[in-house]
């Protein structure tokens, strides 16, 4: 885009004019930033400063015995660790795959297919995106018993590949495709299968990688599938044995090691969101298409 | 004869095929839709209507008809008056978020220095907001603006304001930094929409003497139009749905409380569900109410283009 020199309204270098543009924006931006340094902020802090009246923002004095607190009682824990870690790990990214393939290949179809019910199907996904889930919590608990999931290693899996939300998305992005690209291809020759790869997937980069990103939020952080419908420790996840860990025992030393598990538990989402950034942002003015 | 049969036919067992392929496109998705969202919706629904104990060995129901329904607008205090403390929370800031993110959206799409590393923070939120996080950071305060709640001005106008407006302001005031966190996927939509409007347009407009005001309402609104609207449909699903809000934490205390049970949780959660539908109507009808009389004013041109046409001929 920097090349781009058709129009002359933006300027291309640092003009006096856009100041007022960039207090805006720094201000904005601290604000946006202040919950991630609170977090590292928090994790570091000693007993004493986490209690103190009114709470500090920043650490003074910063001390890793929160974490030394943590890994101390990690090692008490008579399932390992690393059983934990692979679960998570496991049914993250299969529900990261398996979310964005389904999500995407039915939002393909709501957006540039023709079928009976199309519009209908949309507009379920939709209301179904309003309704609340706590609510839904206990018949879904019925489904879960009925399928014979309880217990198994694929209910951590299975019942989150229907985002809503991921659908929404994508189909929104789709639509904006457009439709004589398709065309094209499919008077070249292609397949719908060369069509949905080649071309449909990579234009929608950045919904597939926001998708992604929202669904590695949910599947990790998630504690309800390990909670309810888990009940053998072998089964559970890192973010279930986390949340014991800090609810169960001394009051006062779980804050310390709560704030050090928010810090571990954050960590791989900030990695995630480093590498899928890009992507996001990478938006179709780049894609060659209008 | 033959021929126009052949084509006919053919046309025919096109539109089947494409049928056919849309629904294997959808297939896995709605299959996964029907039993983990759809079912338990239909579930809790019928559940609505009973009175729901769970027992040691399954679920026990007595049918109650509508007094669910009837108990959570007729006798349950907390329930109605936090419902429509929400709305008017909702009302107010679903507005806020869409102009901000505009706003940044429009900011960001400029030819800044350090864009790129604006954008991400900028998108930043959506990892800390759908965390657990969260709730650390409402407790210890992080979202609040300090001392702006003491401030003169603002306790004079929480006072003047009556009843749920103050409720609502003073909560705006409260949560405002935590509404900010709530943009980064708007802004995203924003900005990809802001990029594929064409930049000759606003060349065009330019010469003829547009200002960058009028650009702004002439050509970038209208662009933004069915964007606008898809952001509204994500604002207020996600606030919404978001596990801390006050409605929800309600509905999830009725379902593990013993005297209202999941059968009451579940009518207030319809109700909930009714009523963020119908904000949701509110607002696209009215957003839409200007493009119905774009529409009403292109069909009037076009009539009369036509009746100029049909003089001439």
């Amino acid at each position: 885009m920097a090349s781009f020199q058709g129009t002359k309204i933006n300027p291309t270098r640092f003009h006096k004019s856009q100041i007022k543009f960039y207090i805006i924006l720094i201000i904005m931006s601290v604000v946006m930033a202040l919950p991630i340094v609170f977090i590292f902020c928090q994790a570091f802090k000693p007993i004493d400063e986490l209690f103190a009246y009114p709470p500090k923002f920043f650490v003074r004095n910063p001390s890793l015995s929160n974490f030394r607190k943590l890994f101390a009682t990690m090692e008490t824990s008579n399932v390992p660790i690393a059983r934990y870690f692979f679960n998570s790990l496991a049914s993250t990214l299969l529900t990261v795959v398996f979310t964005l393939l389904i999500s995407s290949l039915a939002g393909y179809a709501l957006a540039k297919k023709k079928f009976r019910l199309k519009n209908f199907v949309f507009n379920m996904n939709t209301l179904a995106l309003m309704f609340v889930p706590t609510a839904v919590m206990i018949p879904k608990y019925l489904v879960i018993n009925e399928l014979g999931l309880i217990d198994n290693f694929w209910v951590h899996v299975i019942p989150a590949l229907a985002l809503p939300v991921g659908l929404f998305l994508i189909k929104q992005f789709m639509d904006q495709i457009p439709d004589e690209l398709l065309e094209a291809a499919r008077i070249d020759g292609a397949k719908e299968r060369t069509i949905f790869f080649r071309i449909v997937l990579p234009l929608s980069k950045s919904p597939l990688a926001t998708v992604a990103i929202l669904a590695f939020q949910t599947a990790w952080n998630t504690i309800d599938a390990s909670s309810l419908y888990v009940n053998s420790e072998v089964n559970q996840t890192f973010a279930f044995y986390m949340s014991t860990l800090t609810t169960t025992g001394n009051d006062v030393v779980g804050q310390g090691m709560a704030a050090a598990a928010a810090l571990i538990m954050f960590i791989p989402n900030l990695i995630i969101f480093i590498v899928m950034q890009k992507q996001v942002m990478d938006t179709m003015a780049h894609s060659g298409i209008k | 004869m033959k021929e126009k049969k052949k084509t006919k036919k053919f046309r025919m067992t096109n539109r089947i095929r494409e049928n056919i392929y849309g629904w294997m496109f959808v297939a896995l998705w709605v299959i996964g839709f029907l039993v983990f969202t759809l079912y338990p919706l239909i579930r809790t629904f019928v559940l609505s209507f009973f009175q729901v104990t769970i027992t040691s060995d399954g679920i026990r129901t007595i049918p109650l008809g509508l007094a669910n329904y009837k108990n959570a607008f007729l006798s349950d205090v907390e329930f109605v008056d936090a419902l429509l403390t929400y709305v008017g929370e909702l009302i107010v800031q679903v507005p806020i978020i869409i102009v901000f993110s505009l706003v940044i959206a429009m900011i960001v799409n400029m030819n800044l220095k350090g864009k790129g590393l604006m954008r991400t923070v900028f998108f930043l939120p959506v990892i800390i907001v759908s965390g657990p996080v969260m709730q650390e950071l409402i407790d210890s305060g992080a979202t609040t603006i300090q001392g702006v709640e003491d401030m003169r001005i603002m306790q004079e106008l929480i006072m003047v304001l009556p009843g749920v407006l103050g409720t609502i302001f003073s909560n705006l005031i409260d949560s405002f930094i935590m509404i900010l966190w709530f943009c980064g996927v708007q802004i995203l939509i924003f900005l990809s929409a802001l990029q594929k409007i064409d930049r000759p347009v606003y060349e065009a407009a330019y010469i003829d003497g547009a200002s960058k005001w009028e650009s702004f309402w002439k050509i970038t609104l209208p662009n933004l139009r069915p964007i606008v609207i898809i952001n509204i449909v994500y604002t207020i699903v996600f606030i919404s749905t978001f596990a801390l809000n006050d409605v929800i934490v309600l509905i999830q205390e009725y379902t593990f409380s013993v005297n209202q049970g999941l059968g009451y949780a579940s009518a207030t959660a319809f109700i909930y569900f009714v009523v963020l539908v119908l904000v949701l109507a509110l607002f696209v009808k009215i957003y839409g109410l200007r493009s119905e009389a774009d529409k009403r004013l292109a069909k009037r041109e076009k009539r009369r283009l036509k009746a100029i046409r049909r003089k001439n001929r």
